[in-house]
């Protein structure tokens, strides 16, 4: 099989250099880079501001044009409309007309990929149900905060049900809860076979959810491969167990681990992750309060099109 | 869903969009309000009151037109690259030909909606101030209702459902001047006492319908420009362009006969003369029917040039 059809993206020697009036370089974007997103896949493209990350998604999506180098997105040219009509794409900035409605907007762009009325109604609902927009489904947009216009961005994404998902900045603006649900949808949709591209600046959700990253820095490619074959430091291991009921229990212990690697051991006690205990809480508060979080629901339900496999089944998150 | 799906919505969210802007209601309350105060404000006319309002009128539509058209295209188009909008919509099925043909159509549908309240503004209008002697107030009095009727039931309407005020006050303006129209029909004229259909001087339709194609040329200008250009040189261009236009008569007909060059630029100028044709109706003659076919292929084959030339310079333009 050639390696455009096993990769939903494959990019080789792509440079981007922007010119200024006089046609003369004014800057180099993105520097000869080659990477390949394996289809079914999360793939993570980090670095830090002018680093070439929206460069590159622009380059992907066919709205600028590689100066060198060559890029396939399923298998064919960025630019083609049937290429574009299996990709969902969130922008960094929730790019929506401010007058239009969530519902106005997400039947504006149900009609851009030719969705049957039905199946754009049924669609519609179930995206701001899963986004927690129902309430605001009829007012201007224009008067959101950034994480509801995320939201309404995130609904746009996934209105055609795409194979390819490109999320840029996807938890930049919302809540923890909200954060949770967009790592758990992205975990929902690749569990159904689809590939999604993601940059973030927030490290820690990239760790959450990526398969495989690529670090850019000054238009350069610095490091890419698994989370696994990129972090894992191969000379140490951790051992976890319960905390000894007596401190001499402990110091036989450590004398044991001592004698047999003639090495001093570190020991630590594992701390749980800040995210699912801030989770826990709010939700413990909320249980108590019966109130209404801000947004969406701690654990809002996914959008039953989105869960359902082609045979009709639903997916179950793969982390 | 039919293919035309796409377009139609880019097309109806362009217009709707232009609509919108604040500036799109003022210049057309400037225009309308011109238009519909001018039998209150001529005096001493001298049996000429019919045809002076009347031209008046026609260049109030003119120039308001040519302001919304091109201001409508070139910053519309600009908005779109600058806020994202146009990035969001290129990374759907669109293609961009689509895409920039699909909002200069819509521009093209808010001007031909300008257009009809502008006309019924002028039938309204021609008909208040017909007399020198007396003013028809079953013209003008509904007219200038709809004009302050419109403004104040969108603010209503926006101060209950905070939705848009520009667009709103538009579309009532438009829908209470054609109400207008209808229910001046019903009156006969006072003086004359002529009554529908005769009651209006309805041959000003032919004459706004080919100013209409010279505003959807001007549209299709500064919709090409705006894909390379900032809005500011557009509207330059644009008025330098047609400018020249309606000049090329005087400074290019003279040479048509021995200069290719002068043939060259009388083809690619747009012939404004063309489109105005008032003089027709002061001569009382009727304007052909083959006259409209030719003058409309004209505005259509000129503005498709254009256009073509737009969609292959946005085919290329970078979309950051």
């Amino acid at each position: 099989m050639p390696p455009s059809l096993m990769n939903a993206i494959h990019a080789e020697h792509l440079s981007k250099t922007f010119r200024d009036f006089w046609r003369r370089p004014r800057v180099d974007a993105v520097r000869s880079i080659s990477f390949d997103v394996p289809a079914g896949q999360i793939f993570g493209l980090l670095g830090p501001n002018g680093s070439g990350k929206s460069t590159t998604i622009k380059m992907i999506l066919g709205l600028l044009f590689p100066t060198a180098g060559s890029i396939e997105v399923l298998g064919a040219s960025p630019r083609s409309t049937a290429v574009k009509r299996r990709i969902g794409y969130l922008p960094e900035e929730s790019y929506l007309y401010p007058h239009l409605t969530p519902l106005e907007t997400l039947t504006f762009y149900a009609r851009l990929f030719r969705l049957p009325p039905d199946t754009a109604r049924t669609r519609i609902d179930q995206l701001l149900d899963m986004t927690g927009l129902s309430h605001a489904r009829h007012r201007p947009v224009g008067g959101f905060s950034k994480g509801m216009a995320r939201r309404i961005g995130l609904a746009q994404a996934l209105l055609n049900d795409p194979d390819l998902v490109i999320l840029d900045e996807p938890t930049a603006g919302l809540d923890p809860q909200g954060t949770r649900q967009v790592k758990d949808l992205i975990l929902a949709l690749v569990a159904r076979g689809k590939t999604i591209l993601l940059t973030s600046h927030l490290l820690a959700d990239v760790e959450d959810v990526c398969h495989q990253v690529a670090i850019l820095f000054n238009g350069r490619l610095l490091a890419q491969g698994t989370l696994d074959s990129l972090l894992t430091l191969k000379d140490k291991t951790t051992l976890t167990f319960p905390t000894p009921p007596d401190p001499v229990t402990l110091q036989r212990l450590l004398e044991s681990v001592r004698a047999a690697l003639g090495a001093d051991p570190e020991l630590d006690h594992p701390r749980q992750a800040l995210e699912p205990y801030f989770l826990q809480i709010v939700r413990d508060a909320a249980r108590r309060q019966s109130s209404d979080l801000s947004g969406a629901a701690p654990h809002p339900p996914l959008a039953p099109f989105l869960r359902q496999r082609d045979g009709g089944t639903d997916a179950a998150p793969a982390r | 869903m039919t293919r035309a799906a796409p377009f139609l919505a880019i097309a109806r969210l362009a217009a709707i969009e232009a609509i919108r802007r604040p500036v799109f209601l003022l210049v057309s309350l400037s225009s309308l309000a011109g238009i519909l105060l001018l039998p209150l404000l001529l005096h001493y006319t001298l049996g000429d009151s019919a045809r002076i309002i009347r031209d008046s009128a026609l260049a109030f539509h003119f120039l308001g037109g040519m302001l919304l058209g091109t201001h409508a295209a070139a910053e519309g188009f600009s908005r779109e690259l600058r806020r994202g909008t146009a990035a969001a919509i290129l990374s759907k099925p669109v293609s961009r030909a689509g895409f920039f043909l699909a909002r200069a159509a819509g521009i093209a549908a808010a001007l031909v909606l300008f257009s009809l309240a502008a006309l019924a503004a002028t039938l309204l209008a021609v008909r208040a101030g017909a007399s020198d002697l007396r003013l028809d107030w079953t013209a003008e009095l509904p007219g200038l209702l709809a004009l302050l009727a419109a403004p104040a039931l969108a603010g209503a309407w926006n101060h209950r459902t905070r939705r848009p005020f520009a667009s709103a006050a538009f579309f009532l303006l438009l829908g209470l001047l054609l109400l207008a129209v209808a229910a001046s029909a019903c009156f006969s004229t006072p003086l004359d006492r002529l009554a529908f259909p005769h009651n209006f001087a309805w041959e000003i339709l032919a004459v706004g319908f080919l100013l209409t194609l010279c505003l959807a040329m001007a549209a299709a200008l500064a919709a090409a420009l705006a894909t390379r250009l900032d809005p500011s040189p557009v509207l330059l261009l644009c008025a330098v362009v047609f400018l020249a236009g309606i000049a090329a008569d005087s400074f290019l007909g003279p040479h048509l006969s021995g200069s290719a060059l002068a043939r060259t630029a009388y083809a690619v100028l747009p012939n404004v003369q063309a489109f105005w044709l008032v003089d027709a109706l002061d001569a009382g003659a009727a304007i052909p029917g083959a006259y409209f076919l030719t003058a409309t292929a004209y505005a259509a084959a000129w503005s498709a040039a254009v256009l073509a030339a737009g969609a292959a310079s946005f085919h290329r333009l970078e979309i950051a």
